[in-house]
């Protein structure tokens, strides 16, 4: 208790330079939650932007093999194919099974393959989607981004992407020959446009009605896969684990198919650590110099302390203590600047109404950041402590 | 009468790197609890370095101490400290008070940090010993409000405080006008009564060392004769 009223007298003997000491550390602790915050925060914005416009978990038919009956004869073998055509074939019942699960939002069901788009002399490959027009905007933010006509998903209305209409010069209500890469071809009417604002999409894929998709991909019944979303991205691992387990069909979870987002996120967390640990170093340089300077000032008085016996230990506490104090005030100050600066970063909003930085306030590490900064300061004190205990009471006597 | 202090036969010498400086070479003597001994001698005769020998802030080259009837000469650093704070009183030629605490802080120091607390009965004691030494109306100001004088009687409070067996004060009018000065010497020769404290006060001063039992003369190292 006395160690703490002797620390806490030194440190408030000298306000100014106490509050200088205390405002070194609180910038450092700004600058931790600042960096930490915008770590946390563009983590959460990617992977809002990546997953919010594809499928948190694929689920896809097994490739099935059949059993090759070995020809008796050599040379009449025909060449026949083994693999069945991949498919879900009781895909409502799957469906609802899905949405039944805790985290499942919606689940679609998509017969998905590869065609042209024919006007003319124009070709340009697209993605097919046949989907219940329902579903339209379960996986992307389709409706809500028609720029011409409307979302109408009627039988042999066609959606597609902004880039992909500029491509072939096509307009609303133009008709289009959508050719498949099963050899089929139909006459289909452009109903309406869309630009979600990520390239591959709206450059590639087209929507089409799932009655109108079955025939041009020779899918009289089944789909050729699931698309499932989430309410929280990160559980799907474990979702499509689960699934897998449940269904015995092929899940893909959407970190599976953006390991280069998942490598980029670990890369910018490691960037934010290293700055982290600068700033520490920093924080412990300023209280271990500030302590320092004070342990000199203090020589003769430590020394006549010494004298009469005050024991080593004691004097080491007090300074041990000083940085403690230092350390707790000076993190909480900084925490607390910190997260007010994040707020009113937050705050400043660009045009389009997102942040200019993607950061994320309430996710600073605050409790982090003020024991890490507790402890680098009474480690900052060591030195000071020992040089502080190992005055020689004769020295300050004799001057 | 019980011997306080035992000193036989210490050597203190000086070395640093070229030049070996002999100080005290054969010092013996002996002090009775209760008695006010002055130590006298010119600048340089060894007089702090004796009493820091004596109050276990300095070892002695060679020689033997005897502190309370233990031996203390080979004492470690920890046990040494224990020893001065438990049974030692200092005064010294400038006051040294903590700048950053009031007298009666300042006097219940070497009790309150020991225990790792100020205790009533300690900020009480402190301030009756400040009361003691005339200051029972600077109690409770920083030690940098006050005179030289009475800094120096907060010191001799402080040196107090734990009830030594034995202070030792090093020239402590050395800094202050003779009337301060004179003041300073009666309150230590007051309490010496009173409390029956052992004191060994050096001085150059001969009236200060009037004012005193009996006189240890140093003269180069060696106690040159004691009246
Ligand atoms: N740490 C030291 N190193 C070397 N010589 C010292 C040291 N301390 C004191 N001396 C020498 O010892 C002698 C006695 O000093 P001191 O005990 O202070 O004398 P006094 O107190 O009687 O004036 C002086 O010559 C001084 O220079
Ligand atoms: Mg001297």
């Amino acid at each position: 208790m006395f160690r703490w009223q002797v620390a806490w007298r030194y440190l408030t003997s000298n306000v100014l330079q106490t509050a200088l000491l205390i405002a070194g550390v609180a910038l450092g602790v700004v600058a931790f939650v600042f960096i930490t915050a915008l770590i946390n925060g563009l983590a959460v914005t990617l992977t809002e932007q990546t997953t919010g416009s594809i499928a948190h978990v694929t689920v896809e038919p097994d490739l099935q093999i059949a059993a090759v009956l070995t020809a008796q004869d050599d040379y009449a073998a025909t060449p026949v194919s083994t693999a069945q055509r991949r498919q879900i074939r009781d895909w409502q019942s799957l469906v609802r099974m899905i949405e039944q699960m805790p985290g499942v939002v919606a689940a679609r069901p998509e017969i998905s393959g590869n065609g042209f788009l024919v006007r003319g002399e124009a070709v340009a490959p697209v993605v097919v989607l046949g989907i219940e027009p329902e579903k339209l905007s379960v996986v992307a933010p389709i409706a809500r981004n028609v720029v011409r006509g409307n979302a109408d998903l009627s039988a042999g209305s066609l959606l597609i992407g902004s880039n992909l209409a500029h491509d072939l010069g096509l307009n609303i209500g133009q008709p289009v020959i959508l050719r498949t890469d099963r050899d089929r071809e139909r006459l289909v009417t452009v109903r309406g446009i869309f630009e979600i604002g990520i390239a591959s999409v709206d450059e590639r894929i087209a929507y089409l009605n799932l009655r109108s998709a079955r025939p041009l991909f020779d899918l009289p019944e089944g789909v050729s896969q699931l698309s499932v979303k989430l309410s929280d991205p990160n559980q799907a691992p474990l979702i499509a684990e689960a699934l897998e387990a449940q269904t015995s069909l092929r899940t893909r979870s959407w970190q599976e198919e953006n390991r280069n987002l998942q490598d980029a996120l670990s890369a910018q967390s490691s960037t934010g650590s290293l700055i982290q640990l600068f700033a520490m170093i920093s924080i412990v340089i300023v209280v271990a110099s500030a302590l320092l300077l004070s342990t000199y000032r203090r020589r003769s008085e430590i020394g006549i302390m010494r004298s009469f016996g005050i024991s080593r230990r004691f004097v080491a506490s007090v300074f041990i203590l000083q940085g403690l104090l230092v350390g707790l005030v000076g993190g909480m100050i900084g925490a607390l600047a910190g997260y007010g600066l994040c707020l009113w970063l937050f705050s400043i909003k660009q045009a389009n109404g997102s942040p200019i930085l993607p950061i994320a306030p309430e996710q600073g590490g605050y409790l982090l950041v003020i024991s890490l900064t507790a402890l680098g300061a009474v480690l900052a004190a060591a030195l000071p402590a020992r040089a502080a205990a190992n005055v020689d009471p004769l020295e300050a006597i004799q001057q | 009468m019980t011997a306080i202090l035992e000193v036989e036969d210490i050597t203190k010498i000086f070395r640093s790197r070229e030049v070996e400086t002999p100080v005290l070479n054969g010092v013996s003597f002996k002090l009775q609890a209760g008695e006010l001994v002055a130590l006298l001698g010119p600048s340089g005769s060894g007089k702090s370095t004796l009493l820091s020998i004596v109050g276990l802030l300095l070892s002695a080259t060679a020689g033997r101490m005897s502190l309370l009837d233990q031996d203390v000469t080979h004492l470690k650093e920890d046990q040494r400290s224990q020893f001065r704070n438990r049974h030692l009183g200092f005064v010294f030629q400038a006051h040294h008070l903590l700048p950053d605490f009031t007298a009666r802080e300042n006097v219940a120091f070497p009790a309150a940090a020991p225990n790792n607390n100020l205790s009533r009965a300690m900020r009480e004691r402190a301030g009756e010993l400040l009361e003691r030494v005339g200051l029972a109306d600077r109690v409770d100001y920083l030690s940098t409000q006050l005179s030289g004088g009475q800094k120096q009687r907060v010191a001799i409070a402080r040196a107090l405080m734990n009830k030594p067996n034995l202070v030792l004060a090093d020239e402590p009018t050395g800094n202050l006008d003779r009337e301060t000065g004179f003041q300073v010497m009666e309150q230590m020769k007051i309490i010496n009564r009173e409390e029956r404290t052992t004191f060994l006060i050096s001085t150059h001063d001969p009236e200060i060392a009037a004012r005193c039992d009996y006189r240890i003369q140093l003269l180069d190292g060696k106690i040159d004769r004691i009246d």
